[in-house]
């Protein structure tokens, strides 16, 4: 049984590192080429360059050769783990923006990640002993609340109201603990409200289970039984909501990082675009799928771990 | 579960409590900035050029010859004294005792590869043609001569003797430009090295720069200031909910334009300042798209509306009655641009039949404006105004800033507004981008009468003949119209209430160096 059970993980493994290798070449391509698509010139600033300067800087980055020998030319590089120099960010590696800019990013996702997680879980099970009470109502007004409120809105009015007008907390920017709090509760909002909600209705679902039934009829505690039988059930649809959830917070850090001022990758998805610096775009593109596929892969290496009747369904089918 | 809920909930309160903020109170020694359009590539001089926050920033960490003073004129800086010939082409300058960071001493060496560096062929600044008038400057920068013919020669260490192509009295004022600073090490694409009254104390990418005074700079005695901390946030509301806690001192040009809702808050609280500036909003016409070929259209067009509706309600600053701000030409026209619709009309019925079209057929016009405030107003208030006035249609089309940078140059446009900003303070400067094909000539405009007069002009030693010859050539651009003038622009901002000591330079840029509180 242990060599099937191995070769069937492996087989499960290389299945989706082969399906991870073509989304990552494909969105490389893609990005690539849509880049170049666009019009507009990578060195075009207020003040006008003089002709002999563009061509210079043109040649300089290769830009004058076909595009075709542009895209090869960049695969090589990558072979190489080489993501190449800002165009804008002169003798800036783009390795280095990132690797400097997504430690905060990241610590600001993960700080929202872990209060929806939490708040999550804890909302929804609050949510679940008092179903079809006023109170498992009022619990569901204020989560569609949360779902409904967009995360500018949201981050604005922390802003105006804890920052601004209290006092409590810092206006902008990032270093010290408190400067973490406005930003990853308003980014950790939406997720948390969809966790609740998914939590809770997985929970009722499972409550409503024979075993469940057997369990109170031992005697035990509605708490108890919450916390010995029905969590672990739950929590597989939350495992799976984690890919989309960890893409969630990361496209909604955008909009909360810019608000606060928070000097994470954001800002430089967003300017390098406009901007038209085509080795930060790729380099940004490339990271955030490498990342988000990651997960992703993850997410289904751990649901395959949880779900034994995956395992079984493989050997089956 | 009771127990772990309350001390959960204790916890935060805990928490909470302790990231309270505390009241913090106003360092008069520190001077605390917001680059709200994000942060600069590089602090090399020649980069910095083409920021109107990195001009101003170049003017805290790097000295040059002169710097430009509260009346705009030029002041020794760097330089002890400046001999010039009678002729006005050869500037001997002496170079006033002062040391780079390390302690080592500032040279004419430093100057000569500093503007030499920025005029090699393969070198990336993008201004470098503000140094064409030095001799041989152009065609060293275009690969056709040797970098040792340029007119920059150190005699030693504390003189450089610089000959230009032509006489140019502004020459003292681009001295004090970004791109005239000295170079400690060319090779070094980010200076480690500065020379100005601060240096660079840390630099976070996209977070934050932090100055401190610099206690090797030679008139340190006057500066008041000892640290200057540049934030980079990049939200308008956030950064003006910043300023209004105090956590920032200063909010609009020459760091970001302010958007109109900012402005009328500033107002009620009467804490808006203003500033004029030496740049005008021309709206230019693609002269080699028919029917924009005929003068007497352009003309049509430029006589037909009020500017006072757009100084009113769109743009700060005032009507422009000729191309060029009274600012930077000051001698009275022959005529006025007025609004004149009976002398429009005319003027269209003039090209209608120049070009054998009647005012059914004559074709729509398109107007592309960029995304920047007020743009789109102004497209739309002309679109209004040539409709009403002149029955012509008029199509409007928004185009992605950098997009339309691009179809500027290359004259794929047909009707499109932008602001020009001279760097000094001589109509030349504005004026020779039409004397010339080119990227810089936007409506593609020849015209060999105003060619030969900018020409003279240029060579003209004589201070007044000179002016008389840019004013007749301001009145070719009036005849001819290869753009239509709106409006000179003024700056619009506000600051700390104990702020002061600022000084503003003709192109809009701020220095700081002198400020205290």
């Amino acid at each position: 049984m242990g060599d099937r059970d191995f070769l069937m993980t492996t087989h499960f493994l290389i299945k989706k590192a082969f399906i991870f290798v073509i989304s990552l070449t494909m969105v490389i391509t893609l990005t690539f080429f849509l880049m170049h698509l666009i019009p507009g010139d990578p060195f075009m600033e207020e003040q006008m360059i003089s002709e002999e300067i563009l061509k210079a800087m043109h040649h300089d980055y290769g830009l004058d050769k076909p595009l075709i020998m542009q895209y090869f030319y960049y695969l090589k590089g990558l072979f190489h783990l080489d993501l190449g120099f800002s165009f804008k960010y002169q003798g800036r590696p783009v390795a280095q923006i990132i690797s400097e800019a997504f430690p905060i990013s990241f610590a600001l996702g993960i700080q929202a990640l872990l209060i929806a997680l939490g708040g999550g879980l804890i909302g929804g099970s609050i949510a679940s002993l008092y179903h079809r009470k006023w109170q498992d109502q009022a619990i569901l007004a204020f989560l569609a609340l949360c779902l409904s409120v967009p995360a500018f809105l949201s981050a604005t009015l922390f802003q105006y109201l804890f920052a601004m007008q209290l006092d409590l907390f810092p206006v902008a920017r990032w270093g010290s603990f408190s400067h973490t709090i406005l930003p990853s509760l308003a980014l950790a909002l939406f997720p948390f409200a969809y966790l609740a909600r998914l939590a809770r209705t997985n929970i009722i679902e499972v409550l409503q289970q024979d075993y469940i039934v057997t369990a109170r009829s031992k005697g035990l505690s509605q708490w108890e039984i919450l916390y010995k039988h029905v969590l672990k059930n739950a929590l597989l649809p939350v495992v799976a909501y984690l890919g989309p959830l960890i893409a969630a917070v990361f496209m909604g850090s955008f909009v909360i990082e810019k608000i606060f001022g928070i000097p994470g990758l954001g800002q430089w998805l967003v300017t390098s675009i406009g901007n038209r610096d085509y080795p930060l775009i790729m380099g940004l593109a490339i990271f955030y799928s490498f990342l988000l596929m990651g997960f992703n892969f993850l997410v289904d290496c751990v649901y395959y771990l949880l779900d034994p009747r995956i395992k079984k369904g493989e050997s089956n089918g | 579960m009771l127990k772990a809920k309350t001390s959960c909930l204790l916890l935060l309160i805990v928490m909470v409590f302790m990231s309270c903020q505390k009241k913090e109170e106003k360092r008069v020694d520190t001077l605390n900035l917001n680059f709200q359009e994000g942060d600069l590539p590089s602090l090399h001089p020649h980069g910095l050029m083409i920021y109107l926050r990195g001009i101003s920033l170049s003017k805290n960490i790097y000295e040059g010859f002169t710097r430009i003073d509260e009346k705009g004129l030029p002041q020794l800086a760097g330089a002890d004294s400046i001999d010039v010939t009678p002729d006005g082409l050869k500037y001997e300058i002496h170079l006033r005792e002062n040391h780079w960071t390390d302690g080592s001493l500032v040279t004419a060496r430093d100057y000569e590869n500093g503007w030499k560096e920025a005029l090699s062929p393969t070198s990336n600044c993008p201004r470098a043609d503000l140094l064409y008038m030095i001799k041989n400057a152009e065609q060293a920068k275009k690969g056709l001569i040797e970098s040792g013919s340029i007119g920059i020669q150190s005699l030693n260490d504390q003189t450089l003797l610089v000959e230009l192509a032509h006489p140019s009295p502004h020459f003292l004022e681009l001295l004090a430009q970004p791109i005239c600073a000295p170079l400690a090490d060319v090779k070094e694409k980010e200076p480690k090295k500065f020379n100005g009254p601060f240096q660079v104390a840390g630099w976070k990418h996209g977070d934050y720069l932090n100055l401190k005074k610099n206690p090797n700079y030679w008139d340190k005695d006057q500066i008041v200031l000892e640290n200057i901390n540049i934030y980079m946030v990049q939200d308008t509301m956030t950064a003006f909910t910043m300023f209004e806690k105090g956590q920032i001192d200063w909010v609009g040009v020459p760091l970001v334009p302010l958007p109109i809702e900012i402005i009328s808050r500033l107002e009620e609280k009467k804490a808006l300042k203003s500033h004029p500036v030496d740049r005008a909003f021309w709206v230019f016409l693609n002269t080699l798209s028919p029917p924009l070929s005929s003068p007497s259209i352009r003309q049509a067009l430029n006589l037909s509306f009020d500017r006072k509706a757009i100084t009113d309600h769109i743009f700060t600053g005032h009507p422009l009655k000729k191309p060029l701000p009274d600012a930077l030409l000051s001698i009275e026209p022959a005529f006025e641009i007025e609004e004149n619709l009976v002398l429009a009309n005319q003027e269209f019925e003039l090209g209608l039949e120049e070009l054998n079209l009647t005012r059914e057929t004559f074709p729509p016009l398109v107007i592309t404006y960029s995304q920047q405030a007020g743009r789109k107003q102004v497209a739309e208030y002309l679109q209004q105004v040539w409709s009403k006035g002149l029955g012509i249609e008029v199509k409007l089309e928004p185009q992605e800033w950098n997009i339309f940078r691009v179809n500027l140059g290359t004259g794929n446009y047909q009707i499109s507004g932008s602001f020009e900003a001279a760097f000094y303070k001589d109509p030349l400067e504005l004026m020779q981008k039409f004397a010339t094909l080119g990227p810089n000539n936007f409506p593609q405009w020849t015209n060999p009468e105003f060619i030969e007069i900018v020409n003279l002009a240029r060579n003209e030693v004589d201070p007044d003949k000179r002016i008389n010859l840019l004013a007749d050539a301001e009145q070719i651009l009036m005849e001819d119209v290869p753009f239509i003038p709106i409006c000179s622009d003024e700056f619009i901002f506000s600051h700390h209430t104990d702020l002061k000591g600022y000084i503003f330079d003709c192109v809009g840029a701020c220095d700081f160096s002198r400020a205290a509180f």
